[in-house]
């Protein structure tokens, strides 16, 4: 069964085998995970004293933990989805807010810093996995979980706990990337093989992203639906025949359906809570359209490095002006978003090589030149998503006011941005490495 | 031979140290003053934080100390400010010890206990007391920034056994001797908290069993005793009521309405309305108008437990199309009337 690309998506994951290969990967592992540790310790420092920001982790975790019924607003019997769905509503999530509880009750950890780290670890971890499984090379993937779990627009996000952990990020744009291959590729369908094999890679692809974060959740279904339709257009400049289109749409819809049957599976708590009886959700948090405008996505601060972003944010407070943690100067963006564009751009502009041939061999593990291509692609469209969609005044804007204003908080899409920037520019460093490998 | 220098390795270089810089910065190692880091209390001088004496009560068996934090305050708040020594809409939530919570404070908005909280609180300060003291708190924390007159709270701590106050402006009592609760209930009459209603602002309104729909009722106001709504202008208006049954006996009588409760007002400049009110789309219609002769009618039996009820207007004379057509009056229950008696 191919799951993403010819070779065992574990068996590559997994390399090298040896004893001595699997000591070196385990050190090398546990001094990134150390460096970003280090790099975390200033930010755990200040979690000793919550802030009153923190509010709704804390609140969390100690709903995992030691709340009381009343608390929770139950005074009768309370019902077993009730309990411990209210702030971490996926299975996820609740599982987060768990371990943090418990990793809180055997160390000397204080509750939202055992979020933080457990949460770091995660991000690390899976973005690794992640990178891995899609070709890229293990000292590309250590530093895409490095990069993603020391993001600029996770430090900033500090004062919403649950926004700087960033795990969704790097496996769902490489999911993107998966959806691209299984549309793509080459072989002729085999039946039911080749769709079994693309609903097994949307669901590992979902598995990863650890679905906790109801923000993230759609972000993710709209970039793999951007994707798709994406793939679908470029197809057609290629072929008209409805019957060639029909290969690449079943098996990226397929995908599609393995990664959001995962999610919906794991946010069953929260749908469940939806189903009870009580009044209607919205009327605790009502929401309005113009809300957009104070939360919605800036693209400057997607340009504005964290040395600015700092300074910026010290004057502010100073002149007594709040920045309130979901105001849009909290997605910190990076200057590796703007210098990704232009070597996207650059990448774009170059002539492709030869295609292989419709029927030829699977595809050996690693990234091709076609991948770079379509992680330039992705961070183009990732951009001109985060554009249209998101600012204040944009498409979300109209989807608030016409459908429904739930959706407020839209600049955190600034995390995808700075995602597959980071992605794509780990695609060229592999490439680099690779070209230095072989020339010395 | 020497290898020529590949002006990419520079590059990369360059970047690396870009990165690093970012770092930097963003993790806040340099410059070393991170902007998240909260002020010190303010000038402690031997009083400790509210949340520091929390943490040196004794504790009986390791329980958590059980607080009730006066004026009540749903949570999360949605931006007013009630405590002038606050900053934030969640600052409250600081006087927690972080090793956990034991307190109203925290009570999903719009659940039962949000609402029989809210429907204390608009009673007063005392009738929080008494609810505290019957849900089994044992102490009671008086922000001293929410409430009309701190220098009387401030005596009336002064004078109160136990009572201590603490750096960041609360008031701590502990409920434990009847005859000392009954003097601070009786002290707490003449104050009351700055923004009246304030847990009604947070989401949509809610008075006993009854959740009004937000941006459908005009801001809740209380009038001898009952909350008053107007509904805003529309044709359709939503009201949703707990089953009580699902709740401990004890919470039923303090949410139980009496049938003639709810009554619906003919707004001034209106002279004819009919109201539909349903339940369903499938149930059927209950028609209710009211005219010049009859300019208020009950409809508290109109509405069923556990579902959401529809108001929808079918017909209206009126003079302005843009005020409000009617208000919605709606009665406390008696048992929670009791909980503000002047008579412990």
């Amino acid at each position: 069964m191919s799951i993403g690309s010819g070779q065992s998506g574990a068996a590559a994951i997994i390399q090298p085998l040896t004893l001595r290969g699997s000591l070196r990967c385990l050190l090398t592992f546990a001094l990134v995970a150390g460096l970003m540790v280090l790099a975390w310790l200033p930010s755990l420092q200040s979690l000793q004293t919550t802030t009153a920001d923190q509010v709704w982790e804390n609140y969390g975790i100690a709903q995992s933990c030691i709340a009381q019924p009343d608390q929770l607003g139950w005074m009768g019997n309370p019902t077993p989805a009730a309990e411990g769905t209210l702030f971490a509503p996926s299975l996820p999530g609740q599982w987060l807010m768990q371990s943090a509880c418990q990793l809180t009750k055997t160390s000397v950890l204080k509750p939202l810093q055992a979020y933080l780290l457990v949460g770091q670890m995660l991000t690390l971890l899976l973005a690794l996995i992640a990178c891995r499984w899609a070709g890229f090379s293990q000292n590309s993937a250590l530093l895409g979980g490095f990069l993603l779990a020391t993001a600029p627009c996770a430090f900033s996000r500090i004062g919403h706990l649950g926004l700087a952990v960033l795990i969704p990020v790097i496996p769902v744009l490489v999911g993107c990337l998966l959806l691209q291959r299984q549309m793509v590729d080459p072989r002729p369908p085999g039946g039911w093989r080749p769709s079994k094999g693309a609903l097994v890679a949307g669901a590992l692809a979902a598995c990863l992203s650890v679905p906790a974060q109801d923000y993230y959740v759609v972000f993710a279904v709209l970039l793999l639906m951007a994707t798709y339709g994406l793939v679908m257009l470029l197809a057609t400049t290629r072929t008209l025949s409805l019957k060639a289109l029909t290969v690449p749409a079943w098996r990226g819809a397929v995908f599609v359906m393995g990664f959001v049957a995962v999610v919906v599976l794991l946010y069953t708590p929260k749908l469940l809570l939806a189903g009870m009886p009580g009044p209607p959700a919205d009327w605790s948090a009502p929401r309005a359209a113009i809300e957009q405008f104070r939360y919605g996505l800036l693209p400057l601060t997607w340009v504005i490095a964290s040395p600015w972003v700092n300074g910026t944010l010290e004057a502010l407070q100073q002149a007594g002006i709040n920045t309130g943690t979901e105001a849009y100067f909290w997605s910190t963006g990076s200057l590796l978003i703007p210098m990704s564009w232009i070597c996207a751009i650059r990448r774009l502009a170059l002539p492709a090589p030869q295609q292989p041939p419709a029927g030829s061999a699977a595809r050996g593990h690693g990234l091709l030149d076609q991948d770079r291509r379509f992680l330039a692609l992705l961070l183009l469209l990732v951009s001109a998503l985060g554009l249209l969609c998101m600012t204040m005044g944009g498409l979300g804007t109209l989807f608030a006011a016409v459908v429904t204003p739930v959706l407020r908080s839209l600049n955190r899409f600034t995390v995808f941005a700075y995602g597959a920037a980071v992605l794509y520019l780990l695609a060229e460093f592999d490439l680099w490495m690779q070209s230095r490998g072989q020339s010395s | 031979m020497a290898k020529a220098a590949d002006p990419r390795a520079l590059l990369w270089a360059l970047l690396g140290a870009w990165i690093g810089i970012e770092l930097l910065y963003s993790s806040r190692w340099w410059p070393p003053n991170p902007v998240f880091v909260q002020d010190a209390a303010p000038a402690p001088q031997g009083r400790p934080t509210l949340a520091n004496l929390l943490q040196q009560l004794p504790r009986p068996g390791g329980a958590q100390p059980r607080v009730w934090f006066a004026p009540y305050t749903t949570f999360p708040e949605p931006g007013y400010i009630e405590s002038v020594f606050r900053r934030g809409v969640y600052d409250t939530f600081l006087a927690f010890p972080s090793n956990g919570l034991s307190a109203n404070y925290g009570a999903s908005k719009l659940s039962a206990a949000d609402t029989l909280f809210s429907l204390a609180s608009a009673h007063g300060l005392a009738a929080e007391l008494r609810l505290a003291r019957r849900l089994g708190y044992g102490f009671f924390a008086l922000d001293l920034g929410a409430v009309t007159h701190a220098e009387a709270a401030q005596a009336l701590c002064q004078r109160s056994p136990g009572c201590r106050i603490t750096s960041d402006a609360y008031a701590l009592w502990p409920l434990t001797q009847p005859a000392a609760i009954a003097a601070l209930a009786q002290g707490l009459h003449p104050l009351s908290r700055r923004l009246p209603l304030m847990p009604q602002r947070s989401a949509g309104p809610s008075w006993g069993p009854l959740v009004f729909s937000p941006f459908q009722w005009g801001p809740a106001q209380l009038r001898d005793g009952n909350l008053t709504l107007q509904a805003q202008p529309g044709v359709s208006w939503q009201v949703y009521r707990y089953p009580l049954d699902r709740y401990s006996r004890s919470i039923q009588v303090w949410l139980q309405l009496a049938p003639d409760a709810v009554q619906l007002v003919l707004a001034a400049d209106v002279s004819r309305l009919q109201l539909c009110i349903r339940a369903n789309q499938n149930e059927p219609c209950h028609s209710l108008r009211l005219d010049a002769n009859r300019r208020r009618g009950a409809i508290g039996t109109l509405l069923p437990a556990g579902q959401l009820s529809r108001l929808e207007l079918v017909d209206i004379e009126r003079l302005n199309a843009d005020t409000a057509p009617f208000a919605m009056e709606v009665r406390a229950p008696k048992t929670t009337q009791a909980l503000s008696a002047k008579s412990e």
